[in-house]
């Protein structure tokens, strides 16, 4: 490669840059006379131009990548301040990405002109947050109540990755666009999330020396800004960004190099990694103990006996990846790794155990959706061992999953199992039971409205999990003190949990009560839910409308059964009917059912979620219905003097 | 050959602890493991400051860490930077329950990181302890020496370890050279047995089996309860600067000419153009309130404490260029504007926390956390926090009120104390209405004005973003579900320092049904409803760091075709720690008027009065939350 033509290449990219509608500098009075967005007016801040490119540089005959964003920003109120602190964050590792600002400025208008306030470098901070990642932050200068703000940046990634680019922010996006351009030589999967609508634009090919670029433009305005909603699984999913994901390389006269671009080949190269294929080999290393573990183990035990053995050993270090770090056999030793680690150590002794075990890849609910087999595409493995054509999943890295149960992080639609280097296969990740709890209540009343009895609850599948999880016998005291901070007027005695660790059966726990908060007892007359304490409040669905889907994680079950003794000269003078609500499409159902003879209440209340996630177009059924069970749930029975 | 020398130190080295500690769990005493998550075996710092700009500290760290919660117990961590501290050596080594070694994490291993949590700018780092525990409880210890040039910080020593944890042996032992005026004082030391050593040169503290306490809500702040020491040298040195800290007025003269001499510069052109913003002006207050509100409109908080940074403010020239700094900047540069104007301010050293701490007046040092400003007016200060854009002029808050602080003058430096909020002028009035219709769906208006310390509560919601607005009135409104707002008129009135809310809202199902009857409670707007956490057996002392009045006036109309059926009584209760009243008077058309007011009085009271001071709030609480029962027709 000639020096000659990198320059070249150089001046033609800065001579694109400029010859573009939008340039830095053009603040106008009208934008900073602007009080309010114009379609947005609660907005504190917005992008009125967000404008960046991508393109590919060769240096020292490699490859590289670089990004230049320009952005014009308004801010409307103090809140949006925050908007003037800029941070990019960057690996800076040993081979490291560069980040630089330039043309940073403020503008304000000063009696009706125009005031440039240009940012020097003391305005600039770099700061090492943890090793081999820095922070490049720029502090904008004279930043005020319907300032606007001017900045470029440019990040040179020495590796031929393009980045993310969002059309959306938690701010609205007047103008945004961003361009494209890929060497011949690539092929990249590019793909668009979320609901604004970008247009897409392919530009002439552009031809130079040493290659020729294809070059698309995307471009979207008047961007509204994502809102946050409760039940989301992982707001990226629906966010709009674009995603770059290459496919294949292939160099004039050689042969392809296929990077992902399907699963199969995204799964074998995974495999083939060292750090993944090579780590299922080994058996040195767990063989004496193992060999020990199952003497006289009969063949139906082997499988629990050989999960609990792994779980028990190891801790997992809350790294969530599809790789080894430091290894299995370091990990066996330390008896701590990674989701790796952990689980790729579980299938080679599963494997050396005679069992049909294999590495199942998946993306965590935290790393978003799987949808295009890229490299990033999958962050974390368990296992399925196939029995009979059934594959039973597993995670070793929670000391509280059953076989079968893998913890909520991974619950996310679907996996790839990776049977050997050429055969991956689909898997359904989701729970294929429903997750339960059942409460029942034996409660008295007294006559001054003091209701006392005892609980017991149980839970079954994720609930079980979940209890397991966030529960210890250490944290006992601090649990029930909880209890009783969210039940005010409730006092707890002989708390105790069941089967707390004994995986195979269902976990629960019981107390007694003597709640003083429950009953209104105005003149001659009690008044109280039947469900106690136990009523909720508040409709978790607020919002007009829904965006995302809502997400319950799993389906679930919750069963209530109360069994109230009324206190000595009182009868029933009202109680609530008995209903059935069902939602649409067998999503939900509220079953309520009362019975009330001379000295007894019985009521049994059965809430059913049948889906672990529900269509967004199902939202005013959804809401409507958790109105209905609330405004049920609170209704109460009137006692009077016999 | 090496290997050989090598083996027999390692191996001494690891005796050595056994001989002084017995690592097992085993060997921990009986009354230690009570409520007790982890608990300290050993915490030994040696301090050893050979002269103003040398100190070398030690330290040796053993903790049991019974269960996972009593992981932040291990506190393996030293801080460094570039300039001043440097880490000499750092290591943990892991035991299990019998004592046995599991594992050794060397300098290597520990990460490290920036000290700010990325949330402000600073050059300083810290190495902490990257650990994975494999199974509880196991033993820690933890080694460390560092060395600072910096000696205006030395340790102080906490008696007792945090909550849930107990402390078996903490040892302090500080030895200085002789003509660095090398000083200590003791605090809340009564009836703690705690042994002090003192030589020459040398002083040293012991405590030994301190069981551990639970955390209690209301605690006072562990400064009022806990025994602790401060040392400190009057000659000391900080960031390549000699200080002096003989008395306040020294301390405060050195300050002045050392730290924040020069910083007050600012270009003729920024005099030219505050002194024609305050014009003709001649009452001080007006004109300081004139400056402060251009330095809000100006500026905004960023933190930054890069190197003397830590301790020097930014120059004010450079604040009024960039538009931004830290406390210690933003105050600097008001003094500095107001000094343009002839108004004579001093820069003001506090403890900012919303518990009340002093800075200790008998113990000349280096304290505080925050910067504020004080302008004296007549016989009285104005308390000016700079670092809020939306706060009005003389406003404090419970950021920096009613504590001492030292205010830093050329000469004559002192102590004084910041203005208190009484509760009879922290007031929060109410006034409005609301309907209740036969769905059971309630509609209704109220005006709230807030003042005094209560004022602080609403006025940042005039410059919050809407979703958070509709955040603070869900919340505030908890006890309305499915509240719908319809009207939330704001009036931030920064003269008199006063917020009103015109608020107009709709909420379905806010009445629970039965049957023919409507029940609802009748104070919808303000429920004084949370009941502090019974405790069977109250450790603690405790304290109401604050007062406040609230009076409420709803006129509550009925629906048609319903009569009511009960109504809860008039109420009165009165205790030390406040009063309460409420009210239900029908009017002839009908009309419900509720009159409510609740008093809360401050004051720090023995554990024993705890189940009284739960009961008065439990009694408030079921009032707030009394209903009506309206019977259809």
């Amino acid at each position: 490669m000639k020096k000659g033509i990198l320059i070249f290449l150089f001046f033609l990219i800065c001579f694109q840059m400029s010859s573009q509608v939008f340039k830095l500098g053009g603040v106008t009075v009208k934008e900073l006379e602007e009080t309010k967005h114009p379609f947005y007016k609660d907005a504190d801040a917005a992008y009125l131009y967000k404008k960046g490119e991508t393109y590919f540089e060769i240096i020292g005959g490699s490859f590289r990548t670089v990004t230049e964003v320009a952005v014009r920003l308004k801010i409307y109120t103090k809140a949006g301040y925050g908007y003037a602190n800029v941070n990019i964050p960057y690996y800076a590792g040993r081979t490291s990405q560069k980040v630089k600002f330039s043309d940073v400025c403020t503008y304000n208008l000063v009696n009706g002109s125009v005031e440039k306030t240009k940012l020097g470098s003391d305005g600039k901070f770099e700061d090492e947050i943890v090793d081999n990642f820095k922070i490049k932050s720029i502090v904008m200068p004279n930043v005020k109540e319907g300032s606007v703000i001017e900045y470029r940046y440019k990040i040179i990634n020495p590796f031929m990755t393009i980045s993310d680019w969002n059309f959306q922010e938690k701010i609205p996006v007047n103008n945004v666009e961003y361009q494209v351009s890929i060497p011949d030589y690539f092929v990249y999967h590019k793909q668009i999330k979320g609901f604004v609508q970008v247009t897409k634009l392919s530009k002439p090919k552009k031809k130079n020396n040493s290659f020729s670029e294809n070059i698309t433009v995307y471009y979207a305005h008047n961007v509204m800004p994502f809102k946050e909603e409760t039940y989301v699984d992982n707001i990226n999913n629906y966010m709009s960004i674009l995603e770059h994901d290459m496919v294949k390389a292939q160099f004039p006269g050689e042969m392809p190099h296929y990077f992902a671009g399907n699963w199969q080949v995204l799964c074998r190269n995974i495999y083939e990694d060292e750090s993944f294929g090579g780590e299922l080999n080994g058996t040195s290393y767990f063989k004496e103990d193992v060999d020990m573990l199952l003497k006289d183990v009969p063949q139906d035990k082997k499988l629990d006996t050989l999960f609990s053995f792994v779980k028990d050993r190891m801790t997992w270090n809350e790294v969530e990846t599809e790789f080894c770090n430091k290894g299995v056999k370091k990990a066996y030793l330390e008896k701590t790794g990674n989701s790796a680690e952990i689980n790729l150590m579980l299938t080679a002794i599963l494997r050396y155990a005679g069992f049909d075990a294999n590495p199942v890849l998946l993306s965590t609910r935290g790393n978003g959706q799987l949808i295009y087999p890229s490299p990033s595409a999958f962050n974390y493995v368990v296992v399925g061992v196939t029995i009979n054509t059934e594959i039973i999943l597993l995670d070793a890295t929670s000391k509280n999953t059953v076989r079968g149960l893998l913890p909520l992080r991974a619950l996310n639609w679907i996996g790839r199992m990776v049977k050997e280097k050429d055969m991956s296969i689909e898997v359904d990740l989701m729970p294929k039971e429903k997750s339960a709890e059942m409460i029942s209540v034996a409660a008295e009343i007294d006559v001054e409205g003091r209701i006392t009895g005892k609980v017991r609850n149980q839970y079954i599948n994720h609930l079980a999990h979940l209890f397991r999880e966030s529960y210890s016998e250490s944290y006992k005291e601090k649990y029930v003190e909880e209890l009783e901070k969210s039940y005010q007027g409730i006092e707890i005695n002989d708390y105790q949990t069941l089967n707390l660790k004994d995986l195979s059966k269902p976990v629960g726990d019981d107390y007694s009560f003597a709640h003083n908060n429950i009953m209104d007892v105005i003149e001659d007359k009690l008044y109280f839910s039947p469900m106690l304490y136990f009523v909720e409040k508040e409709n978790p669905f607020t919002a007009e409308k829904r965006q995302y889907p809502v997400d319950f994680m799993f389906p679930h079950q919750k069963k209530y059964l109360f069994a109230i003794k009324l206190p000595q000269g009182y009868v029933a003078e009202t109680i609530p009917a008995s209903v059935v609500y069902n939602m649409g499409e067998n999503i939900g159902s509220f079953k309520y059912q009362i019975l009330a003879d001379d000295n007894m209440i019985r009521c049994n209340i059965t809430f059913d979620i049948n889906y672990a996630n529900v269509n967004q177009d199902y939202y005013p059924i959804l809401k409507d219905f958790y109105f209905k069970m609330i405004e049920k749930q609170n209704e109460k029975i009137v006692l009077k003097k016999a | 050959m090496i290997f050989r020398i090598l083996l027999p130190l390692l191996f001494l080295f690891q005796s050595a602890f056994a001989q002084e500690s017995d690592l097992t769990v085993a060997g921990i005493p009986e009354n230690l493991k009570e409520n007790a998550d982890a608990v300290v075996r050993l915490n030994k710092i040696d301090v050893d400051i050979s002269s103003r700009k040398s100190m070398s500290t030690k330290q040796t760290r053993i903790v049991t860490v019974i269960n996972e919660n009593g992981l932040d117990a291990i506190d393996a961590y030293e801080y460094f930077d570039k300039s001043s501290i440097s880490i000499k050596s750092i290591e943990a080594i892991i035991f299990d329950a019998k004592g046995m070694q599991l594992k050794k994490i060397k300098r290597k291993d520990f990460k490290d990181l920036s000290a700010s949590g990325g949330a402000m700018f600073t050059d300083s780092r810290i190495l902490k302890l990257d650990y994975t525990p494999t199974q509880y409880p196991f033993t820690i210890v933890f080694t460390s020496e560092t060395e600072s040039s910096n000696t205006a910080f030395l340790p102080k020593w906490l008696a007792i370890a945090g909550s849930n944890t107990s402390m078996q042996k903490n040892v302090i032992k500080i030895s200085c050279v002789a003509d660095l005026g090398f000083k200590y004082k003791e605090y809340n030391f009564e009836g703690v047995p705690i042994q002090k050593e003192q030589s020459a040169n040398t002083v040293s503290f012991i405590a030994e089996n301190i069981p551990a306490l639970k955390d209690e809500d209301y605690s006072p702040s562990i400064m009022k309860v806990t025994p602790y020491v401060l040392f400190g040298l009057e000659k000391f040195h900080l960031e390549g600067v000699d200080g002096d800290a003989k008395d306040w007025e020294s301390f405060g003269t050195w300050y002045f000419n050392k730290i924040l001499a020069g910083t007050d510069e600012v270009l003729p052109e920024t005099v030219a153009k505050i002194q024609s913003i305050v014009g003709g002006e001649t009452d001080l207050e007006k004109k300081a309130a004139l400056v402060y509100n251009y330095v809000q409109s100006k500026t905004r908080y960023v933190s930054i404490a890069l190197g003397i940074g830590g301790w020097k403010p930014m120059a004010a020239k450079d604040v009024d260029r960039l538009g931004y700094g830290d406390c210690k900047a933003l105050s600097n540069y008001t003094r500095a504007l107001l000094k343009a104007v002839g108004v004579e301010s001093y820069y003001t050293i506090i403890y900012g926390d919303r518990h009340k701490q002093d800075m200790q007046e008998d113990f000349v040092s280096m304290q505080g956390n925050h910067i504020i400003l004080a302008v004296p007016n007549k016989d009285k200060m104005i308390w000016l926090e700079c670092t809020n854009q939306a706060i009005p002029f003389g406003y404090q808050g419970s950021f920096t009120d009613d504590r001492l602080a030292l205010i830093v003058k050329p000469q004559k430096s002192q102590i004084i104390r910041t203005g208190i909020y009484t509760s009879e002028n922290s007031i929060q009035k109410s006034k409005g209405n609301y309907n209740i219709s036969d769905k059971g769906t309630i509609n209704g208006s109220v005006m709230i004005v807030s003042t005094g310390i209560q004022y602080e509560s609403k006025y940042f919601l005039s410059e919050e973003s809407k979703e958070n607005r509709d955040k603070f009135y869900k919340s505030a409104f908890r006890n309305i579900n499915n509240l719908k707002l319809k009207k939330t008129d704001l009036k931030n009135d920064r003269e008199l320092k006063e917020f009103t809310e015109d608020i107009v809202f709709e909420a379905e199902g806010y009445c629970n049904k039965s049957g023919d009857r409507l029940i609802f409670s009748v104070n919808a707007f303000n429920q004084y409803s949370s009941i502090p956490q019974r405790y069977r057996n109250r450790k603690n002392p405790f304290e109401i760091l604050r007062g406040f009045l609230d009076s409420d006036e709803i006129a509550i109309d009925l629906p048609e075709g319903y009569s009511i059926e009960s109504k809860p009584d008039d109420v009165i209760i009165k205790d030390k720690f406040g009063e309460y009243t409420a009210k239900y008077t029908i009017s002839e058309s009908g009309t419900i008027v509720y009159t409510r007011s609740l008093l809360v009085t401050p004051g720090y009271y023995a554990n024993n009065e705890y189940e009284n001071f739960r009961q008065f709030r439990e009694k408030i609480a079921r009032n707030d939350n009394a209903r009506i029962v309206l019977l259809k027709k």
